[in-house]
């Protein structure tokens, strides 16, 4: 039966206490201790209280670019992703092209096989930058889809709570009781396999639960403080306090979630192609790419070891990215050290 | 440092040092005691009883049935010989096999293995209450005649050739024990009888199996043959491959037969290891679906068929995938025999095999030319307005049949016809098979060596209804059916003249050469890996399996 | 406090029957359970006739469903498909306590070492000692479990082929005759070390950002600066006020896990050979068992409600603001 021993043990978006801010408060900018000056001071028209105020994304903005970390992951990041989109550009084969003759080199310079090759003799390189491609697209599909079905669940549940809050709840917990490999097995046996699109959804569809029970925690000590109150007051919509005035407020944790689950997603479609519910042949996908490597990584290291550190770059850049945007998007953020 | 951490911290090494020391200690005692085998079992079998569907595993017969004696047994050269007895032709008219038994042979609690048994077991394997898995040949048997203690004339309804295999088989089972029980839940996980003592007729017996961990087999010391030397072999079950290797390098394992994967190469050359390799009786093969349920009317052209076997280098892909496992695995090029089978096996596939790439492009290029096909742009033959694109699937998950799909699709492509890809794990891709819902699939066919039941893969022999017009053969999923081909190959299964026989089945397989329902690949290979101070261990790349000589065995 | 736990635990009942629905209706929907089995030269026809007549195959789905439920509940969740002389629970009851030995000593020993770097990533932040451990964490969120799993199975053979000492065992639950009482658990131990090492990796990254997380947000509040203010050593103030409260959020979500890996820790129970929750359900999936894979699910399902419930609880016993109203 060794044709079916699936990897990657799947867990779910780890549940961060639901509980007021997720406070990963990350590293400020070194050498701010001292608090901005609101920029637009006109110096000139010094006279009274007059100054321009900025928006709050203006701001958010700004601080983000300060965080050093957060912006050379932005750029490593950036470089990653153009990698996959312009490869055909950039690679020096085509993904399928094999070559007997050359199989199973290791990483060199000659030949431009930069990765080496592959047990039928691919080159590498060019099979990592393609796997790039696909497993963006799919990490991006159910990173979007289970966010955006996360927060409203949750938004909705934190906000009105009572009874909808608890049959919402209770849904999610339905979800969360089945777990996670064994629900993508049956839903892609019903639903078929194949098409990276569709494996995204299938994802999708298990990781919003996590995402969800966050931020309801965030909206339910949110709908205490006294803007929510003032907002109500002003005659506000419930829509309106809920998506403009609190989501603002509990966008860190989301952010932090987010960037969580495009990690998980990466190595759970790679789960999926171990299982052999994944892309088929020969388009590979950073997933697909470890799993086939999988068997002769003891003698051809390179085969593991390059999608693997990629899906660790990618995985760290976006963390620390997020780290940046909860500390940029934070208005209660104090910029001091611990 | 504060003084509480210190202490956790000292208790800790404690711990660990402590552990070290006792599974140093342990380690050491545990080694494995001369007369004791320690055999990696790639799978559990799901329950013991081997004969019922719901237990039917290779590894089964290869564990635990070791404890069941055959009265004939597959040597390694694929010849049948008598066991634990022998069967004759002693009538033809009507055909009559007599089945006599070893006069010493007998069961652990005593009892000697009688003609009684003998009839138990038929009796029991036609009986329709029992979920089983096969019945073939025994189902053919009318009656049977007691001659005496130790003889059975076992009357046919039609004369069945393969009656060898047949009694190589199937175990004999004791009608003492398991007389008046329901054997569909007997002896789900040990082979007791009513008095709860293990039976055996074969060189070891159960001693004791637990679920999901081990299986212990003891000396039989009733055995009717050579004695066994070994006093224990303890079957253990790893499912992983490189669980395995490691388990077999550190010696928690003293014998594994994987399934061929790329990383068993390195045990080759590893110190203290054996590594045996065989072709064996599976056959890998690509199945065409000719009929109903494909995607391209072009796969019910013979011409198309053949181009598609000329686009393929076999032999190249099987050098490329195994060049590191079984050096030397030849391409397989018969449908009903495999290469060991000297003066048996014709190679009637052959003459797709070109090894020179320009001159095979050429082939297929005339073929195509000749049958008024153009190529497209993108390199790919269009017939008559209808393109030279088929799925090609098989079982993911499987990396070397994955890997072979990927090479074939590149050779294909080369020649200008296309393979699209369409893989799903086994159970999604063998049911998609049985309902015609492919082009050409590559999976594997067990055999013994036998082309005994060929009629029902490649035939339309069965009868004919409702759901299966054609009368196709319960296995053929091909929408193939030659009147040619079935006749030839149902007659092999009556006719009695081996050499008859062989004719018979070559005439059928030559004629599916010219037909290519079916392309040959090659036959898998065995692996079996064992420590070098163990003895007597030899390979049986057949049904039989590595376990087939234990009594043989010696450690150290 | 009481009330809370009774109603949470009533409300876990609905919940726990709309998951056996599921369970139910997403297996069978998945396709005929006999479907792999009717083109399987094996199994002739009168096999499958016995298979239906067994099952109730033959009968509406919601009549299925009912024999299922009376068979989860009065006889042991029924046989498997293909084997009518067993019964699913006898096989689950062993399968169980193998998973939950591995489980608990791999959250433990990731509770251990994971809080122990929160807590110092906390004190020390933007050390290099913070920045190293959270490329760890990632490291160690990211890297594959069968990858994991191999390198360490590599290095304790090798330590056994060089030195003769064996110190773990790369494969199998037990060893062939491990004794009783202490010697049978060093031996365990020494067979599950490894595979818990393995999972431990994911969970010691997860612990270590919580505990981080929490501890600096704990470090920051209110009631720590009042310790502060009041004169207390710092070490009094970071271990006895500001960890205590630390752990809460931690020690919820490794409840939580612990209930997810009782049915999540498949690959390296299939790895290491470790006769669990894993493996069976893998081999059921593998031989298209829809009734074992139905047992299992509602196992699984029930564990991951209990520590849900469990988790709730802990956490609303600790932070009154969550509790419902």
């Amino acid at each position: 039966m060794t044709e079916t021993t699936p990897d990657s043990d799947v867990k779910f978006p780890p549940v961060v206490g639901a509980g007021p801010d997720e406070a990963t408060i990350s590293p400020a900018t070194p050498g701010a201790a001292v608090a901005d000056l609101p920029d637009g001071i006109d110096l000139v028209h010094e006279h009274g209280l007059e100054f321009k105020s900025r928006s709050q994304w203006a701001y958010a903005r700004r601080r983000f670019f300060r965080h050093r970390l957060a912006m050379a992951s932005f750029v490593v990041l950036m470089i990653i992703l153009l990698a996959g989109v312009f490869a055909p550009l950039i690679t020096p084969y085509p993904f399928a092209a094999q070559d007997f003759a050359h199989s199973g080199q290791p990483p060199t310079f000659k030949a431009h096989h930069y990765f080496g090759t592959d047990v039928l003799g691919r080159d590498y390189f060019s099979r990592v930058v393609y796997g790039i491609r696909t497993s963006a697209k799919v990490a991006l599909i159910v990173t979007l889809v289970s966010t955006i079905v996360g927060t409203i669940i949750g938004a909705v549940a934190g906000y009105y709570t009572g009874w909808v809050d608890n049959i919402l709840m209770r849904f999610t917990d339905l979800i969360l009781t089945l777990p996670a490999l064994a629900l993508l097995l049956t839903a892609a046996a019903f639903l078929g396999t194949g098409n990276p699109t569709r494996v995204a959804f299938i994802l999708a569809l298990l990781f919003w639960t996590g995402l969800a029970r966050i931020v309801r925690g965030s909206f339910l000590s949110l709908r205490e403080k006294e803007f929510v109150e003032a907002a109500k007051a002003a005659g506000s919509g419930d829509l309106r306090i809920m998506f403009r005035h609190m989501l603002p407020n509990a966008v860190g944790p989301i952010v932090v979630n987010a960037t969580l689950i495009v990690g998980i997603a990466i190595l759970t479609e790679a789960a999926l192609s171990f299982l052999g519910f994944g892309i088929q042949p020969p388009n590979p996908s950073l997933g697909k790419l470890i799993s086939d490597g999988q068997d002769v990584s003891s003698s051809m290291w390179w085969l593991v070891t390059f999608p693997g550190l990629t899906i660790v770059l990618i995985v760290l850049c976006i963390n620390f990215i997020g780290d940046g945007l909860r500390d940029a998007l934070d208005p209660t953020q104090r910029r001091t050290r611990a | 440092m504060h003084r509480s951490h210190f202490r956790l911290m000292l208790g800790v090494l404690v711990a660990v040092t402590s552990l070290i020391v006792a599974g140093a200690a342990g380690g050491a005692s545990k080694k494995s005691t001369a007369g004791s085998v320690t055999f990696g079992a790639e799978q559990e079998p799901p329950c013991l009883n081997g004969f019922t569907s719901g237990c039917n595993n290779t590894w089964t017969s290869w564990t635990a049935g070791i404890a069941l004696a055959n009265v004939m047994i597959v040597k390694p050269d694929f010849t049948i010989k008598p066991y634990m007895g022998n069967a004759k032709v002693v009538s033809r008219k009507p055909f009559t096999v007599l089945v006599t038994l070893n006069k010493k042979a007998k069961w652990s609690d005593g009892k000697q293995v009688s003609a009684d048994d003998l009839i138990f077991t038929w009796q029991t394997i036609v009986n329709p209450k029992f979920d089983l898995a096969s019945r073939s040949g025994f189902d053919s048997i009318a009656r049977a005649v007691k001659v005496n203690g130790k003889a059975v004339k076992f009357i046919y309804k039609t004369p069945y050739a393969p009656y060898k295999v047949q009694f190589a088989t199937y175990s004999i089972i004791p009608k003492h024990a398991l007389e008046g029980l329901d054997f569909n839940t007997v002896w789900d996980n040990n082979y007791n009888n009513k008095a709860g003592q293990t039976m055996a007729s074969g060189p070891y017996k159960l001693q004791s199996y637990t679920k999901g961990q081990s299986l212990v087999m003891v000396r039989n010391s009733t055995f009717w043959g050579k004695r066994p030397t070994l006093d224990k072999i303890t079957f253990v079950f790893r499912t992983n491959t490189d669980t395995e290797i490691q388990a077999i390098r550190g010696g928690e394992v003293d014998a594994i037969y994987p399934q061929p994967q790329l990383q068993l190469a390195q045990l080759r050359g590893q110190s203290g290891l054996k590594v045996q390799t065989n072709a064996g009786t599976t056959i890998e093969h690509i199945d065409i679906n000719t009929g109903a349920g494909n995607s391209s009317p072009l796969l019910g052209q013979a011409w198309f068929r053949q181009a598609i076997a000329y686009s393929l280098d076999r032999t190249g892909m099987i050098k490329q995938l195994f060049s590191t496992l079984n050096p030397g695995l030849p391409t397989l090029n018969n449908l009903s025999y495999v290469t060991a089978q000297k003066g048996i096996y014709v190679p009637h596939f052959a003459k797709y095999q070109i090894n020179n790439k320009a001159k095979r492009l050429a082939k297929v290029a005339a073929i195509m030319k000749a049958h008024n096909c153009t190529k497209g742009g993108d390199g790919i033959y269009s017939c008559g307005g209808e393109k030279a694109s088929v799925r090609l699937g098989t079982t993911s998950g499987n990396k070397l049949r994955e890997l072979a799909v990927e090479i074939m699709q590149a050779q294909a492509k080369d020649a200008g016809i296309e393979f699209k890809a369409d893989s799903q794990p086994s159970r999604l891709f063998f049911p998609r098979i049985a309902a015609n819902k492919y082009d050409l699939a590559l999976f594997a066919w067990v055999g013994t060596g036998d082309p005994a039941g060929q009629v029902d893969i490649y035939g339309c022999a069965g009868d004919k209804t409702a759901d299966n017009p054609q009368g196709y053969g319960g296995s053929n999923w091909k929408g193939y059916c030659k009147p040619g081909v079935t006749n030839a190959l149902k007659a092999s299964d009556a006719a009695l003249n081996p050499k008859a026989r062989i004719k018979l089945v070559n005439k059928a397989d030559a004629l599916m050469a010219n037909d290519v329902p079916t392309i040959p690949l090659y036959q898998k290979p065995t692996y079996f890996v064992f420590k070098t101070s163990l003895k007597g261990l030899v390979d049986n790349p057949t049904l039989q399996g590595p376990t087939w000589n234990t009594e043989g065995w010696k450690a150290g | 406090m009481v009330t809370y736990i009774v109603r949470r635990l009533l409300y876990s009942i609905p919940v726990l029957f709309a998951a056996s629905v599921l369970i139910f209706f997403t297996v069978t929907a998945v396709g005929d359970p006999l479907a792999n089995l009717k083109q399987n030269p094996l199994f002739s026809q009168q096999t499958i006739h016995n298979i239906q007549e067994r099952k109730h195959l033959n009968d509406p789905l919601t009549t299925q469903y009912a024999y299922w439920v009376k068979d989860a509940v009065t006889n042991k969740f029924g046989s498997p498909l293909l084997q009518p002389g067993t019964k699913i629970w006898n096989d689950l009851k062993r399968v169980i306590p193998h998973t939950l030995q591995l489980v608990l000593l791999a959250e433990i020993l990731a509770l251990i070492v994971g809080v122990a770097i929160g807590v110092y990533s906390a004190i020390r932040q933007y050390s290099i000692f913070d920045y190293a451990a959270t490329t760890f964490s990632f490291l160690g969120f990211a890297m594959p479990v069968f990858w994991l799993a191999l390198m360490l199975q590599i290095l304790f053979t090798n330590i056994f082929i060089k030195w003769h000492v064996r110190i773990f065992y790369t494969s199998g639950l037990s060893s062939q005759d491990p004794g009783s009482g202490i010697h049978f658990w060093i031996d365990r131990l020494q067979h599950l070390a490894i595979p818990a090492m393995t999972l431990m990796l994911l969970s010691i990254a997860q612990y270590g950002r919580f505990m981080r997380a929490s501890m600096l947000e704990v470090i920051n509040s209110d009631y720590v600066r009042t310790a502060r203010a009041k004169g207390l050593p710092e070490r009094t103030v970071t271990l006895k006020h500001a960890l205590r409260n630390a752990l809460i959020p931690v020690v919820t979500v490794s409840a939580i896990n612990f209930g997810a890996l009782i049915g999540g820790a498949v690959i390296t129970e299939s790895i290491f050979q470790l006769d669990g929750m894993g493996p069976y359900f893998l081999n059921a999936l593998f031989n298209q068992d829809a009734y074992v894979v139905m047992a299992w699910l509602m196992v699984s399902a029930t564990a991951i409600i209990i520590f849900n419930v469990i988790a709730d609880v802990l956490y609303g016993y600790i932070d009154p603001r969550i509790r419902y109203d």
